[in-house]
């Protein structure tokens, strides 16, 4: 059913298979291993964030199989779909969508439903002060800036203690200098939270820069993977080229 | 001043309020976040009372009250009393009556809110049960208090349903709307003036409170 010579599912990683027709067309496999950043790169419309959402359980799609850290997400063969809230995954959604009702430091509190009351302040503030948001807990997200709002939101995903990390465009709504320093800050996190990443992009550059593996897809398929170095100096098609926005051989 | 009328009139307006804001919470959701097939038709009905002639839905009502009726005799037996021309025949009525006065604030509100707010809700870890309390409700409350004024409001001043269902029996179904058409037919100008002025100053009120609250609402998602 699935392509041939798919990596068996990494002890502790992350396994995604999903395939399906219609309006969103998908068909692609990809695992990422505990500590790793995989980028899945491609051009708007390619079908990125809608992978993303099904890792999260927020989309269904109609064959797909989510494994993480042993345990079964999503198996539409033996039809098992764990609810979102019961998938351990911390995602930090393009808008962000913090809830605007909250404080920064409530917003992040929000996210340690299993851990007792007690602790949830002072593990709160941690969490803030390992995204540079010391002295911040108390605005409200409408009293942010728009990176500041960004660490909020990663700041929460952390919260969550996920097994997989999602990123999606998580840079992408910041001026170029926010843009810069966060993912330097983004580079750096990276040594403290030892499961897999996902991160979506459609800038190369970014990619290049945090990535350990990237993965090029366009319109649901997956055209080539492999370490930035790889890809970008060999890429194998004319498709890849143009999904990744390089010059093609004439 | 028919103190009792008046009273009355209040008893079922906070009835209609209680029993129609779980029901209201419900089916805004529900047309907000749940049902694409068929929600068309669920507002349609829903917003039928708005259309539909009072002394139309108040005949009807009356029909299936009646002891004759199967919810007639349900009732009878369940409460030993009908439904027609009773107290709870008029807060049945009434309920179903203000249906749309309670669900569309509601629906809007919630409609109103940012789709990835929820979703954020449960990645973080939230049951969709703590995200209406904690989420979903915080960001509506706006929507669900005018929702409660404007059914309050509504309800203290119907006529021609609570004639119908209720025929303006004194102490059980004469609400503050009946005595002042009592009054009036009776000349007793004085009455009808003192009712009509409070239920004025009440109907002001709750507009205030509602256009009050819809400003929030705007500010809030600015």
């Amino acid at each position: 059913m699935w392509a041939a010579g798919m990596p068996e599912a990494a002890i502790g990683g992350l396994t995604v298979k999903i395939r399906q027709g219609g309006a969103i067309p998908l068909d692609l496999a990809f695992t990422c291993r505990p500590g790793e950043l995989v980028a899945l790169i491609g051009p708007s419309g390619a079908g990125k964030t809608t992978i993303l959402r099904t890792i999260a359980g927020l989309y269904r799609p109609a064959f797909g199989q989510i494994i993480c850290d042993g345990e079964t997400w999503l198996d539409t063969e033996a039809s098992i779909q764990r609810p979102p809230h019961q998938r351990r995954v911390g995602l930090v959604f393009q808008s962000y969508a913090l809830f605007p009702h909250l404080t920064a430091l409530a917003n992040v509190e929000a996210a340690m439903t299993d851990r007792p009351a007690a602790e949830r302040e002072e593990r709160a503030r941690a969490f803030l002060a390992l995204v540079h948001l010391d002295g911040l807990e108390r605005r409200k997200p409408a009293e942010l800036s728009g990176g500041q709002q960004q660490r909020v939101a990663l700041a929460r995903a952390l919260a969550r203690e996920p097994k997989a990390l999602l990123l999606d465009e998580p840079l992408s709504a910041v001026d170029r200098r926010t843009r810069r320093r966060l993912r330097d800050e983004l580079a750096a996190l990276r040594s403290s939270v030892r499961v897999p990443i996902v991160l979506v992009t459609h800038d190369l550059d970014e990619a290049a820069a945090l990535a350990d593996r990237l993965v090029v897809i366009d319109r649901g398929e997956l055209l080539q993977e492999g370490v930035p170095a790889d890809v970008l100096g060999a890429p194998a098609s004319d498709r890849v080229r143009n999904a990744l926005d390089l010059p093609t051989v004439s | 001043m028919d103190w009792t009328a008046f009273a009355l009139s209040l008893k079922l307006a906070a009835w209609t309020g209680a029993v129609l804001l779980p029901i209201g919470l419900g089916l805004a959701r529900l047309l907000a976040f749940g049902v694409h097939r068929g929600k068309a038709v669920l507002e349609a009905v829903i917003a039928l009372p708005l259309v539909l002639p009072p002394t139309v839905l108040g005949y009807y009502l009356l029909v299936s009250f009646g002891g004759a009726s199967p919810l007639g005799q349900l009732w009878t037996r369940l409460f030993g009393h009908g439904l027609a021309f009773s107290f709870d025949g008029l807060l049945v009525a009434s309920v179903l009556v203000n249906l749309p006065f309670a669900v569309q604030p509601m629906q809007r509100a919630f409609e109103a809110l940012p789709p990835d707010v929820r979703e954020a809700a449960w990645v973080s870890g939230l049951t969709p049960w703590r995200t209406f309390w904690r989420i979903e409700l915080p960001l509506a409350w706006p929507g669900v208090l005018s929702a409660f004024v404007l059914t309050f409001a509504h309800t203290m001043g119907e006529f021609g349903v609570v004639l119908m269902v209720g025929g303006g029996i004194p102490g059980e179904t004469r609400t503050a709307a009946l005595a002042i058409y009592d009054r009036a037919q009776a000349f007793d100008t004085a009455a009808a003036d003192a009712m009509s002025a409070l239920l004025l100053a009440f109907s002001v009120v709750a507009i205030a409170i509602v256009y009050g609250l819809t400003g929030h609402v705007g500010r809030r998602h600015a």
